[in-house]
């Protein structure tokens, strides 16, 4: 009984490993990469920010977005 | 750059578009200069709003020239200012695209469509992009009209019943990941008293495709840094009388790769190591 469990249990731990990363890869997940985080969740609210556009302009959620929201993209940077 | 030729398409389903990085005002305005960018790009120098939004870059020493960066993505909000959706890669070098999202979100059509008829169905398969960097994420899509009458099985059917399998070639240039099938419907075979799941009618399936990097695509890429990349739609059609041998369409997308863009702000304007 106690090795069925055992079992069960290391099935168990195998499958949630397997499912932990079950995505295809091209390419190990470089070390600049790990312990992503990707912000609010699916249904959260975003924090309210300010910030400069290229103008030098201030812009907040409500001046940037449309009728139906806005499209918000993080780059690493425009530089290098 | 790529959010600038599809903005229009986010505008015409109202969403307005914005990018935010770390970099200085001045950067991103030679920057928007360089690239005809006319939507807002947000400079956030001190890193508070990715900070705010808790994607900061943490692998990153502070004190070096790349500290302050966030993890890249893309977030979709709704008016109210609710995230409705969000595109995040655990490999900075991968990107969904904006066309991807678009497709994905809003349900987009594809560019450069190849059409295919057989007696049982139409067949018109595009892509959302039809040039990319390496390590874009583009969405394949795969849009099915089925002649009157015809049916064709849902995965997931038991029996002796052939599913419809998209299939995509493996590579090291690229990967394929797993194809969206819509619900099916429900038939009931009165003359076998059975229950299958059939799709009819028009029925879009959507797979993403990431683009490897230089290094793999390399001895793949043909004259003018096109890649090929191919793939098979098998089905077998039924109607109210019969069913029809299987069948299996080759399917083939040709993508231009652009060169990655090494190109740096002004000297005096670029970041420096603090």
């Amino acid at each position: 009984m106690r090795s069925l469990w055992l079992f069960g249990t290391a099935l168990a731990l195998a499958s949630w490993a397997w499912c932990a990363d079950d995505r295809p890869r091209l390419a190990p997940v470089p070390k600049a990469d790990q312990n992503l985080t990707t912000g609010p969740a699916v249904g959260a609210r975003i924090p309210p920010f300010e910030a400069v556009d290229q103008d030098g302009k201030p812009r907040t959620f409500d001046t940037l977005r449309g009728p139906n929201g806005l499209v918000l993209l993080f780059v690493r940077s425009a530089d290098w | 750059m790529e959010l600038q030729q599809q903005a229009e398409g986010f505008r015409n389903e109202g969403m307005a578009v914005a990018s935010l990085s770390y970099d200085s005002a001045a950067i991103l305005k030679d920057f928007a200069e360089r690239k005809k960018i006319a939507y807002p790009m947000l400079s956030d120098p001190e890193s508070k709003v990715i900070k705010a939004f808790g994607i900061l870059n943490t692998n990153i020493e502070p004190g070096t020239m790349a500290y302050g960066v966030p993890f890249p993505g893309m977030y979709i909000i709704n008016a109210h200012g609710v995230v409705k959706a969000k595109y995040f890669e655990d490999d900075h070098r991968e990107r969904y695209t904006a066309a991807d999202v678009l497709t994905r979100e809003f349900g987009g059509d594809g560019a450069a469509k190849t059409t295919v008829e057989t007696p049982h169905l139409k067949l018109t398969y595009s892509a959302s992009d039809a040039g990319m960097m390496p390590g874009a994420r583009t969405a394949l899509i795969l849009d099915l009209e089925l002649t009157k009458g015809m049916h064709v099985y849902a995965p997931g059917v038991q029996g002796d019943y052939i599913a419809i399998d998209w299939k995509m070639a493996e590579s090291k240039g690229w990967l394929a990941h797993p194809a969206v099938y819509p619900p099916s419907k429900t038939m009931h075979l009165k003359a076998i008293h059975e229950t299958v799941p059939v799709y009819e009618g028009r029925v879009r399936l959507l797979r993403d495709l990431t683009i490897g990097q230089q290094a793999a695509l390399g001895p793949l890429l043909g004259p003018d840094r096109s890649l090929t990349v191919e793939g098979t739609f098998r089905y077998q059609a039924c109607d109210a009388k019969e069913c029809y041998p299987p069948k299996t369409i080759p399917l083939q997308w040709t993508f231009h790769i652009d060169p990655l863009d090494s190109q740096r702000a002004p000297a005096a304007l670029q970041h420096k190591a603090q």
